[in-house]
């Protein structure tokens, strides 16, 4: 397998996975742009209203049919964030072209689609369509008022939000309900436009072709590409007010969603260890007291965010133990700091953390998204680094990250009938 | 051992019966670090009663779920996922209508995990103090799926199509229903169940199929006991319902469409047919799908799926939009009008569905789970290319109109609480 990166033409970067051991090729095109709350709606709109039709192929009916008949290969809008960096483009994906039975190349064909839908789209009057636009910007609010059904996933999203309010690390990647409501065509289009023009496209391949097949393909289809001045995009670095929020959100539902978060004052590959130790599976702190000998939970488990330096433990418990789960939780913590934790706890997490990387070499998928996360990165470590890194962690340096561990945020998005006494425990 | 090649997806599967009844397929690949493997039981939630070794029983509801979170804990007082943890393997398991899996994936010591593997689901040890431990976890998993508009919107319209049947029953059982398990309900229900002869176990990895079969049989020992019976009929006993609604706090209006027929013609071609069929009928291709998704009817949150179990067939077609009653109007109308399919979009459905099986073979984790679900029911899904071949234009046609014009449809939504409720 080799990985392989070169910038093509100005501003379109390139990565070649090649490799023969998956039945698909799979590739992403995408654009790059800092994440902020008055851009992120109409730039997470532009993939979706390109992507019901171009010139050629007018409605998502003709347009599918082609895909049908590539094997069933797909192109989807992919709209995505790394800390307040805000991806936008296509993720594509089609069986190889060992197993199809026809003589088409299907990576030469999404490639040119791809070309179509971003640079042939349908306009009247020098801009996007209106009902294509209507239609998606309908989708689009009730893609970002659905993120309330999720209840864990946009607890943490909130949580994050009111951590950061000025900086794009807790925006949704499909930005604001506010923003997305105001969206015209010619509010989409020209944020389009300014895509075109100034955001760095990344491509990410995955597949059996060659680094000098598809860099051929993709400066054939891309040659007419001209671009203005690149903007240059990378993460900033996380700011946190001195306050420990403590917010609670109510939501008709039966359960609390409890999570507690941490900024993180160490070095990378040392937070992920110790995210693993307290809460990484089922032989972490969190899993085994939280849930298992205390019985408080189903789930429960720590999630660490090395772009916005953040460690967040969480649970779904009783709303009436919600406050024993919130001192049983932050209790690992406060063990980890006091040194209760030993070499074996370490090794299990690390063997977690190495297996978990390991595998993404197995799957196409994992490989892509590997790659792609690192695409804001000045230095892009390989998987064999992270590895590295992740080895030589101590448990000196794990009891010493606990302990610069400061608590930022407590959030409880629960029931609306939750009994005071409860509710007043936490504060 | 039979050897099985499938040259078209480049795939070749080693598959025994061993003396014990233990069915074992083993996909041997080379060159990769991650292996998974899967031990899959024919005991679901829809086995409500059954008869074994000539006692009847009919445990509460939830037993197949609760025995699944059970047989991790081992007499010494641990637990087989923090054995697992010291192999740095990831285990999981889930419990289906019809089985119960459990399953690990690791990047090395494969033959370490699946000795772990068999040896823990083959050691229960249930106790008064750990059972009612269990009631307290699964109490909050209950509630943590009740919070999710999806899965409600599921379940009632299982209950709603199926009444009076088990495959309306919650897999998890209810609170209320789990209180009533004790350690002598586990006992009954996993030696019935969790014999060789009733269990599926799939390998996809670097690993000599022989090894998996010793293996298996040094663990699980030789004796060949009969599988139990099953005697629950799945059909519903009452006349299903139509619609199903239920408030609550969600922004739009989400929905579960079913349709259901009692002919269900068993094997990977009717899993085949009807895959295609639907992708002719409500692919992302079709002129329905086209046009519910201009009118704004659909959004992007649109799956059509089968339901097939055994003795029934069915279809459940699912997303979020404003009108529920209209999407199902809409599928309605199309239906009756279905009379014939042209060669072109008969192609083209067949062709994106090819492309759909061979992209799932290429995970470890679908494919052994397939395998495994279609060995419970006494077939192979590897051998997918020949199928497709073999399906005509006719054969969609026939299962388009049993289950959309001769089938029963149930609608099952979930709308936005009114303000102030």
């Amino acid at each position: 397998m080799k990985s392989l990166d070169r910038e093509m033409i100005p501003g379109v970067s390139l990565r070649v996975i090649e490799t023969d051991r998956f039945k698909t090729c799979s590739f992403h095109v995408s654009f790059l742009t800092q994440h902020q709350k008055e851009t992120a709606s109409a730039n997470a709109l532009v993939p979706y209203v390109l992507r019901r039709g171009c010139k050629r192929l007018a409605t998502l009916q003709d347009l599918n049919s082609e895909l049908d008949y590539l094997y069933g290969a797909s192109i989807e809008p992919f709209v995505y964030k790394q800390g307040d960096v805000q991806y936008i483009g296509f993720s594509c994906d089609g069986i190889d072209d060992r197993f199809a039975t026809g003589d088409e190349s299907i990576p030469k064909s999404l490639f040119s689609l791809v070309h179509e839908l971003l640079f042939d789209p349908l306009l009247e009057n020098g801009a996007f369509l209106e009902q294509y636009v209507s239609g998606e910007r309908e989708n689009l609010v009730s893609m970002i008022l659905s993120e309330k059904n999720e209840k864990l996933s946009y607890a943490y999203q909130q949580a994050c939000e009111k951590l950061f309010v000025k900086q794009g690390f807790g925006l949704s990647a499909f930005g604001t309900l506010n923003h997305a409501k105001a969206l015209t065509r010619e509010s989409v289009f020209s944020a389009y436009r300014a895509l075109l023009k100034h955001a760095p496209m990344q491509i990410t391949y995955c597949g059996s072709e060659s680094f000098e097949t598809i860099s051929e393909m993709v400066t054939s289809v891309f040659s007419d590409y001209k671009r203005e001045v690149i903007n240059s995009v990378s993460v900033s670095n996380p700011n946190f007010s001195d306050e420990v929020f403590d917010v609670e959100e109510n939501q008709d539902m039966a359960q609390t969603v409890l999570l507690v978060g941490y900024h993180t004052n160490a070095d990378e590959a040392v937070s992920k260890v110790l995210s693993a130790v307290l809460g990484g599976g089922t032989a972490s702190k969190l899993f085994l007291n939280v849930r298992e000998r205390a019985s408080l939970c189903y789930y429960t488990g720590s999630v660490f965010d090395a772009r916005q330096d953040t460690m967040f433990f969480y649970a779904g418990v009783k709303d009436e133990t919600a406050t024993l789960a919130y001192q049983k939780m932050t209790e690992q913590l406060h063990d980890c700091a006091q040194g209760k934790v030993d070499e074996e706890e370490l090794s299990q997490a690390k063997r977690l953390l190495i297996s978990k990387l390991k595998i993404i070499k197995d799957t196409a998928g994992g490989l892509l998204n590997y790659w792609l996360d690192r695409a804001v990165d000045t230095e892009q470590k390989s998987i064999e680094e992270t590895e590295r890194a992740i080895r030589s962690v101590t448990l000196e340096q794990v009891i010493s990250a606990a302990r610069a561990c400061e608590l930022k945020m407590i959030y409880r998005l629960c029931g609306k009938e939750i009994r005071a006494d409860a509710r007043k425990l936490l504060r | 051992m039979q050897e099985n090649y499938y040259d078209s997806i480049g795939e070749c599967e080693c598959v025994a019966k061993l003396s014990n009844g233990l069915t074992v397929s083993v996909v041997p690949k080379h060159g990769f670090t991650k292996a998974f493997a899967i031990l899959a039981v024919g005991y679901g939630s829809v086995d409500a009663s059954f008869l074994c070794d000539g006692v009847s029983m009919t445990p509460p509801k939830g037993v197949a779920h609760f025995l699944e979170h059970k047989v991790f804990e081992q007499p010494d007082g641990g637990n087989a996922l923090q054995i697992f943890a010291q192999t740095g393997a990831s285990p999981n398991a889930f419990t289906s209508k019809e089985m119960t899996a459990y399953h690990f994936s690791c990047t090395k010591n494969l033959k370490q995990n699946l000795e772990i593997l068999l040896s823990f689901v083959s050691t229960p040890y249930f106790t008064d103090e750990n059972v009612e431990k269990e009631q307290g976890i699964i109490a909050q998993e209950i509630g943590m799926v009740q919070d999710r508009p999806g899965w409600c919107v599921y379940e009632n319209l299982m209950q709603t199509m199926f009444p009076g049947s088990s495959l309306g029953d919650s897999i998890i059982g209810t609170v209320d229903s789990i209180r009533e398990i004790d350690r002598e309900t586990l006992f009954s229900c996993y030696r019935s169940f969790y014999r060789p002869s009733n269990m599926v176990l799939v390998v996809a990895g670097d690993i000599a199929p022989e090894e998996v079969f010793e293996t298996a049989e040094q663990i699980l020992g030789y004796q060949k006991l009969s599988k139990p019976e099953k005697i629950t009929d799945l059909m519903p006993r009452d006349v299903p319902g139509t619609f199903v609604s239920k408030e609550m706090e969600v922004p739009t209006p989400i929905f579960a469409i079913g349709y259901q027929t009692a002919q269900y013609l068993n094997g990977l071609k009717e899993e085949v047919v009807a895959d295609i069929a639907l992708e002719f009928f409500l692919g992302t291709s079709s002129s329905l799908y086209q046009t519910l998704y201009e009118q704004g009817e659909i959004s992007h949150d649109f799956d059509v799926d089968s339901l097939l179990h055994r003795g029934v067939c069915g279809v459940m077609i699912s997303g979020e939009g404003k009108d529920p009653t209209a999407v199902r109007d809409a599928i309605n109308k199309a239906a009756q009008n279905i009379d014939g399919i042209c060669a072109r979009e008969f192609e083209r459905a067949k062709r994106a569905q090819y492309g759909a099986w061979v992209r799932r073979t290429d995970s470890f984790e679908m494919m052994c789970r397939t395998q495994a679900r279609c060995y419970l029911s006494g077939y192979s899904a590897l051998g997918f290319s020949e199928t497709f071949e073999s399906v005509t234009k006719d054969d969609v046609l026939e299962f388009l109109t049993r289950v959309f014009k001769n089938g029963t449809c149930t609608l099952s939504q979930v709308i936005p609480r009114e303000a102030g409720e």
